[in-house]
């Protein structure tokens, strides 16, 4: 509920923000990322050739974001050098590509607007919770950390107790880096306790699991925060910039958000990210241990952006392609 | 841009994961049988007869393919007489990625597929990329677990030479 200091605050930004357009300023002052309510950019995603790969034979894989209970997703248009389709593959979409080749310097560009609401528990009644109890091939726990679980969570039961005591205990024992691309494999990173959102939330997964709670895998990027974005911006769609959070079942058909890895880039919202999401994010996709449709030939751990590949085999990211995000912000809830 | 200050603050800021942490530090240089671009498993131990730099990469991390750069440009500065470099790409089951990241990438070092638990759990690789000095008696000397500016790669690269 928002008091009426904040919602003025609120409606007196927004009508500045409507004033300026929004275009190259700083709506920072004031907002309060918890507070946000819902983020509307209008998106430009842009697949880049860089260098037609050597082999002939080239496949493209473009997620593409779905409206669901967290966000919509509108006006979408796509532009593409060559014909294209759309494919859905187990829970997820993407627009799909394929031509002998490329030549330097085409792009597939897809535009949409989308409105991400601040997402708290959600119902998916329908969803049959058993295949959220089954790890991916990074997500296998061993002794160590089962014993662990063990001596943190007791004999607790309660989903939500465990999950915040598994919560706690992995951001108090674990070290952010943020300029690497991932694995997310639990084991190493129980061991290792230093990774981005991949790791925290393969070792939460994996310990939820051996506490026989299932966990959603969610997949999308991240925005920067209500309190720092700007009218406009830009920056690449890749491994540094997606981002990953999960959501645990609590019964009755409700799944409960947490992200720790921005809970603990973020000690100011430890509390928040367990049960809220800033909405300064995109969902694109679900799971690990991701099959396209076509099926592709590598092995793809998650799907946040582009997937190319050449003559079967993986295309190199930055060398033969690169995909860019660039973003205007069309209107902020507080 | 913004990536390269980024970069910058990153290395200033010291946020090295691995750099000081990394249990290998100090010790005989693991190895292990993986494929290389004929498929054949050799050893890479073999060609650590010098200083050398083992660097992790894959196909998706943009930081890794720019570092690729960076140890072709290092290789033909410190000369090959002096410097090896081995590829590890953790993505690749076989041979077939690491004869086509050779090819697109037009590097000569040996590269070997190196997506096999033991060496992934061995050298602590949760991320990339990753890279490990190693010096001519076979001791490793650093763990890199970050992007690395070229003057960094030389200074440390020269760090295993004098050793």
């Amino acid at each position: 509920m928002l008091s009426r200091r904040d919602f003025l605050k609120g409606s007196f930004l927004l009508a500045g923000l409507s004033l300026t357009g929004l275009k190259g300023i700083a709506p920072a002052s004031g907002i309060k990322d918890a507070e946000v309510r819902s983020i509307t950019l209008k998106i430009t995603y842009t697949t880049k050739i860089l260098k037609a790969p050597k082999q002939k034979g080239i496949d493209i894989w473009i997620p593409l974001p779905q409206t669901d209970q967290e966000q919509e997703v509108m006006s979408l248009m796509i532009d593409s050098p060559v014909s294209y389709r759309t494919e859905i593959s187990r829970q997820n979409r993407m627009v799909y590509l394929r031509a002998d080749s490329f030549s330097e310097g085409e792009t597939v560009v897809l535009r949409y607007t989308l409105r991400r609401k601040a997402a708290g528990v959600l119902t998916y009644a329908e969803d049959s919770t058993e295949q959220y109890l089954k790890p991916s091939e990074w997500e296998r726990w061993d002794r160590s950390i089962a014993e662990f679980v063990d001596r943190v969570t007791g004999r607790e039961k309660d989903p939500l107790k465990v999950g915040r005591l598994l919560y706690d205990a992995i951001i108090d024992r674990s070290r952010y880096v943020h300029e690497v691309c991932g694995r997310g494999v639990s084991t190493l990173f129980f061991e290792d306790k230093v990774g981005r959102c991949d790791e925290f939330h393969a070792l939460f997964r994996s310990m939820m699991m051996y506490r026989k709670i299932p966990v959603r895998w969610e997949q999308g990027v991240a925005f920067p925060y209500p309190s720092q974005i700007k009218g406009t911006g830009e920056f690449e769609a890749d491994c540094i910039n997606a981002h990953s959070w999960v959501r645990f079942y609590i019964g009755d058909g409700r799944w409960f958000p947490v992200d720790l890895s921005e809970a603990k880039r973020r000690p100011d919202l430890r509390d928040h990210y367990f049960g809220r999401l800033v909405p300064n994010r995109m969902k694109v996709s679900s799971g690990r241990g991701i099959m396209l449709n076509p099926q592709q030939q590598g092995i793809i751990n998650t799907f946040a952006y582009t997937y190319m590949e050449a003559g079967g085999l993986p295309a190199i990211y930055g060398h033969n392609y690169k995909n860019m995000i660039r973003y205007e912000l069309i209107d902020m809830e507080v | 841009m913004y990536r390269l200050a980024g970069l910058f603050l990153l290395v200033l800021a010291g946020t090295s994961a691995m750099a000081s942490e990394s249990p290998l530090v100090g010790k005989t240089v693991p190895t292990f049988r993986l494929p290389d671009e004929t498929n054949r498993e050799v050893d890479f131990g073999v060609f650590i007869d010098r200083p050398t730099v083992i660097y992790f990469t894959e196909n998706s991390c943009h930081y890794c393919t720019q570092i690729i750069a960076l140890l072709k440009r290092a290789e033909a500065k410190f000369g090959r007489e002096n410097l090896r470099v081995i590829g590890i790409n953790v993505m690749a089951r076989d041979s077939r990625l690491v004869k086509a990241y050779k090819e697109e990438l037009g590097f000569t070092f040996p590269m070997f597929a190196g997506n096999r638990h033991e060496v992934l759990k061995t050298y602590r690789i949760n991320y990339v990329p990753v890279l490990v000095f190693v010096d001519s008696k076979r001791i490793v000397r650093k763990v890199v677990g970050h992007y690395m500016l070229e003057p960094d790669l030389h200074r440390t690269i020269r760090e295993i030479l004098k050793r």
